[in-house]
Order: C-alpha cells, then structure tokens, then sequence
C-alpha cells in the first residue's frame, strides 16, 4: 500500500523555518481501510480494494451489507481499488495509518477537477482569440478557421473546438508533503491540488529510486 | 474554529497589535545579506489591510526622497521582527489609496486622541446603543 484516500479541505499558507511563504493544501483523511486483495490468480488482476468514510445503515442495501459481512468489516462511503497494489495480510480491515507519509515525500494526487461546463477555445485551449479592433465584429473570442478546403474538405480529427471542460480526473505529480498531523489525520502538501473543496483525492507515494 | 484555521493558528504569531488603517507603523523586517543578518525598520501609514489569518499583510507607505515607497508585510512573517504602532489617526475608509495622489502637508492624517483606547476597543460599523437603553443595563 502506498496509495490513501483523503479530502481536499482548502488551502493556506504557512511560512517556512527561513521565513519563506509555503501555499499549501490540507487534506484530511477519514477512515481509510484495505478491505480485500485482489490477485491475477483469483480475479485475473493484482489491487487492493480499499474503503473510505463511514456509510449509514440506512443507506446500505442488502446486497451491499452482504459483502461487508463476508468480509467482516463496517460499510464505507466509498469503495475504490488501488491497481497493482497489495496490502498486507495484517493489515487488512485496519485504518492505513498517516505515517505512510512523512515530510519531505513526494506525492502524485489525482483528483476530479472543477467542471467549467461548456467552455469556449480560449478557457478550453488558450486560444488567442481575434484582434479586438481592425474590422473584428461578432467573433472577438472564436477560434477561426478549422479547416483547408477542397483537399482535404474535412474537419481534420482532434481539432481543438468549444466543449466540455473539466470534471475530469486529474493526476497532478511530484507534490511536496510539508507537513504530517497523525493526530489530527491531516496532510499538507505544497502547492494545489485538482478539485473543488470537500472532493475527494487519492495521494500516492512516489518512489524516490527507480524500481 | 475550522480545520485551516486550527493549522494556521500553529504558525501565527500571538504578539501581534491591532493595526487599523492610518495608523503610522516601524516594521522591523529582518533581512539576510550573504551570512549576515540585520534589522532594518520601516516607518509609514498603514494603507491597506488585506487578508484574514495567517494571510494578513499591511501596505505601509511612506514617501522618500520624494518618491511613494510602498511595502507590503505578511505580519505573520518570520522575517517581520515586530510592529509597533506609533500613532493612530481618524480615517474614514478601509482602503486610504487617496494618499497617493496627495502630497506634503495635504497628505497629513488627523491624529486621534486616544491611542490607548481605540487600542483596547474594536472598532465596528455598529450603532452606538441608546443612552437611555445604557442607563437601565
């Protein structure tokens, strides 16, 4: 295991030994446990399946509280699987404990980002747009011309236009831990981190040698 | 008090005054040249409050040489030794940007009186309560 669930909580910032300014994120784990391994023998692929939070009786169904009593644990609010990740034995049905991090880890968080809806070429694109004088009327932010003519006389395919933007999974890599609150299950990590406040990020571990 | 808040609270500096607006400001910031440390103090009015916490910075103007020399602080700072107030005076908005266009003596501020107190007091937008209301309490 190398991989927690966490929730983005906002961000701050706070000023290093030297006095220097830090922006960083917090993120808060709740319960984050290994329920099940997976493995190529039995399932035809390696993961751990891992759940977060606490989820109502009320809320789980019967199929659902099932397979939580097969394998003796509590319901959780969200149940995801880390591939190509094995817990240990021991650890299963146990919270991952904070002290997977320390300060000073790298970290690659992914995360669902804030969805812009329908966005035009140059928030979804950075395109430059038209001139604003000299003869432009009606298209100050279109994206111009798509295409050739006869030859090839089609759009060609990927080309950049309006559409949805954002809402989609993000990894962002190589974030630095400042700071591990075991206590109070927090994380800081410098920098930002995709997603709206209360979204929930996955954090995992980068090596630091080559495997 | 949230979650940011708490984690803010460990990095913020307890000691730090009451600074309003107008009020004539030393900064001691500390400055690292090379291996040597020193303290360097900058003495003007407080223009801008901006940010709330950890995030707090103060823009102290004053005018040298003839030139408006702005400087933004983050009071919580570790490189900020220490600000001391060294006079209030009455202002009527949040944000004193006017002073930029004034100069010499138009750009004086009126003092007030009473430094220790508006100290001790916030000052809020709040009505004062009615003499007759102050009596029963």
């Amino acid at each position: 295991m190398k991989s927690i669930l966490g929730k983005k909580v906002g961000m701050t910032h706070i000023f290093s030994e030297k006095g220097d300014c830090v922006p960083v994120t917090v993120i808060t784990v709740d319960r984050c446990v290994p329920l099940l391994n997976k493995t190529v023998e039995q399932d035809g692929y390696s993961a751990v399946l891992v759940g977060y939070g606490e989820r109502k009786a009320k809320h789980t169904n019967k199929p659902l509280q099932g397979f939580y009593d097969k394998i003796k644990a509590s319901p959780a609010k969200i149940l995801t699987e880390f591939r190509d990740q094995q817990a240990e034995e021991d650890a299963l049905g146990k919270p991952v404990d904070l002290g997977l991090f320390q300060s000073g880890d790298k970290v690659s968080v992914v995360g669902v980002s804030k969805g812009k809806g329908f966005a035009g070429v140059v928030k979804r694109f950075n395109f430059g747009g038209m001139p604003a004088s000299r003869g432009t009327h009606e298209s100050f932010r279109g994206g111009g011309s798509v295409g050739m003519h006869t030859y090839p006389g089609r759009v060609l395919k990927g080309k950049k236009m309006p559409g949805r933007m954002g809402g989609e999974k993000i990894n962002v890599k190589n974030l630095q831990v400042v700071q591990v609150d075991s206590e109070k299950n927090v994380i800081l990590l410098k920098g930002a981190v995709p997603g709206a406040r209360g979204g929930i990020v996955r954090l995992t571990k980068v090596s630091n040698t080559k495997d | 008090m949230n979650l940011i808040q708490q984690i803010e609270s460990q990095y913020m500096k307890k000691d730090v005054p009451d600074i309003h607006p107008g009020d004539t400001v030393k900064v001691s910031v500390r400055i690292v040249e090379g291996e040597k440390e020193r303290i360097q103090v900058v003495e003007g009015v407080v223009i801008r409050i901006r940010g709330g916490g950890i995030r707090k910075t103060i823009t102290v103007r004053k005018v040298a040489f003839n030139v408006g020399v702005e400087r933004i602080f983050p009071v919580h700072s570790p490189k900020v030794e220490k600000v001391e107030i060294v006079k209030r005076a009455k202002v009527r908005r949040a944000k004193l940007y006017y002073l930029r266009e004034l100069r010499g003596k138009a750009a004086r501020l009126k003092e007030l009186k009473k430094p220790t107190q508006a100290g001790k007091k916030k000052r809020t937008r709040t009505r004062r309560a009615k003499p007759k209301a102050a009596a029963k309490a």
